[in-house]
């Protein structure tokens, strides 16, 4: 018999540990979506601990037979967003840097530089969809389920991002 | 480019991510801490730092806190409108330059603020719907103000012609949604909606270029330019739209609009990147004519639209000879900046 039902009666009870206990195996998925969507590691566990702290709140709204994953991913995904609005800080602190300036992606080829700035350029919606698809590898289905739009529109977002992120989509399968 | 090699290309850019091995333990922690783990409304939670506090102690915390908010109000408004720029702009930073980017994060977000109200407007007869399209409207407004009351720095100048175009644009699609709903006119509403989604995501992709504006090495500011030349060139849909008779676009039922919006995405993207990371001080000047002759071949663009709209053949053939004309200066602008050693 499986304990999920049990915990999730706990934890909308108001069980902290059995919520701990349900959240804890998608941390690594939430992370890596608050990775993807930042630019900074310490933004992404900032955005994932605020994240949890808010789903724990309003677990009590939580309906028992929805699937957690998206419920989780969608909070943290609005989180990220959040962190990003945030912006006085980005421009209270940055100052011009020389013509010599470090490239801190020096690692990376250049190619990837600019992609990497191409995705983080991209609206939130749109970055939010190419992450969810192409770097936490979920299906349309889920994709949908997260952003609470259906499959089809999940594939819709993706193809103009892929397009806007100007990677030239000329072939994007169904599923 | 099929999803594999998207997803390749898109791992390799992102880099892994390892979970931080304390991150769960920190959750934890901060799950049993009363000020964050307590499940109730904020607003039912009564300050940790009152606790212990005595009525009249917390009244003058209370008030304390007040005097510290409101300081800290009028001090960013001071350094909005520049009275504190001097003392606060580390050495090497132009004061213009932030008090810019200082005023699009605040309209940006105020924009960002207005929108919510609007997403939850679902059905027709929605007392809120309409006032809450006339704040988001009010936000707009604010913006363009502020645009119209102060000079760009030159390095923003073409991104500004930009946001002051789609700014413009969003007052029109609001506008007419507004009519459109009272009418409630299926058709036109859903248009509105996805006009306002395209005006609004470029916005915030432009605002957040200019927010996060930072120099660029000479050797990546001439990749960048590089690879936005290859961009132009290799946009099938952009060289048809040079090319092509303008006449075969009217006599197409979908016009060239498909086109159009690729090569101003193209266009916009393009000026925007090299805003995003600018060009540094030897590129000074080749970087900004680039940037001008971007912002030509964009007002083409919409010059073409416009003609199209009307049915002026006259005025579209007029705006595609701009349009080459633009173009051919971005590739000689881009070339010799890529030539330079």
């Amino acid at each position: 018999m499986s304990l999920a039902p049990t915990m999730m009666r706990e934890a909308v009870a108001g069980d902290q540990e059995a919520f701990m206990l349900l959240v804890q195996p998608l941390l690594p998925v939430a992370y890596r979506l608050a990775v993807g969507m930042l630019r900074s590691q310490s933004a992404a566990e900032d955005a994932v601990q605020e994240g949890v702290l808010k789903a724990w709140r309003h677990f009590g709204r939580f309906r028992r037979d929805a699937n957690l994953r998206p419920w989780l991913l969608t909070i943290v995904a609005n989180e990220c967003r959040n962190q990003r609005r945030n912006r006085w800080w980005s421009v209270i602190t940055r100052s011009e840097a020389p013509d010599d300036v470090v490239d801190t992606n020096a690692s990376l080829d250049p190619a990837s530089v600019d992609l990497r700035h191409a995705l983080h350029r991209l609206p939130h919606d749109q970055r939010v969809v190419l992450i969810l698809r192409f770097y936490l590898d979920l299906s349309y289905e889920e994709v949908g389920q997260t952003l609470r739009i259906s499959a089809k529109a999940a594939k819709s977002r993706t193809y103009r991002a892929v397009e806007r992120l100007r990677l030239s989509p000329e072939v994007i399968p169904d599923e | 480019m099929n999803e594999t090699q998207i997803r390749e290309r898109l791992r390799t850019a992102v880099g892994e991510a390892r979970y931080p091995v304390n991150l769960s333990s920190r959750i934890e922690a901060r799950l049993k801490d009363p000020a964050d783990g307590a499940r109730r409304s904020w607003s039912g939670i009564r300050a940790p730092w009152l606790v212990g506090f005595g009525r009249m102690g917390a009244i003058a915390a209370m008030l304390l806190a007040v005097l510290l908010i409101a300081a800290l109000a009028i001090g960013m408004h001071a350094w909005r409108t520049g009275d504190l720029n001097a003392p606060l702009a580390p050495a090497g930073t132009d004061p213009a330059i932030r008090q810019y980017q200082a005023m699009t994060v605040e309209d940006d977000q105020l924009l960002a603020d207005a929108a919510p109200a609007v997403d939850t407007c679902n059905y027709y007869g929605d007392p809120k719907c309409l006032p809450a399209v006339a704040i988001q409207t009010r936000a707009v407004q604010q913006w363009l103000n502020d645009l119209n009351a102060s000079r760009p720095p030159a390095r923003f100048a073409a991104i500004d012609a930009l946001i002051r175009g789609h700014l413009g644009r969003l007052i029109s699609v609001n506008n007419a949604w507004a009519v459109a709903y009272q009418a409630r006119n299926d058709t036109a509403v859903t248009g509105g909606d996805n006009e306002y989604g395209a005006e609004s995501d470029a916005l915030e992709t432009l605002a957040a270029d200019v927010i996060e504006a930072s120099p660029r090495t000479t050797d990546s500011y001439q990749s960048a330019v590089e690879l936005n030349r290859a961009y132009l060139v290799a946009c099938t849909k952009c060289q048809q739209l040079v090319d092509q008779d303008p006449a075969s676009c009217e006599a197409q039922a979908a016009g060239c609009w498909d086109e159009i919006a690729t090569i101003r995405l193209q266009l916009e993207s393009s000026i925007g990147d090299l805003v995003w990371g600018f060009a540094p001080s030897r590129f000074a000047i080749p970087g900004a004519r680039l940037q001008a002759d971007l912002l030509a071949a964009d007002q083409a663009v919409y010059a073409m639209e416009s003609a199209l709209k009307a049915g002026d053949q006259a005025g579209l053939q007029a705006a595609q000879d701009l349009l080459r004309q633009a173009l051919g200066r971005v590739d000689a602008d881009s070339a010799s900046i890529v030539r330079t050693i």
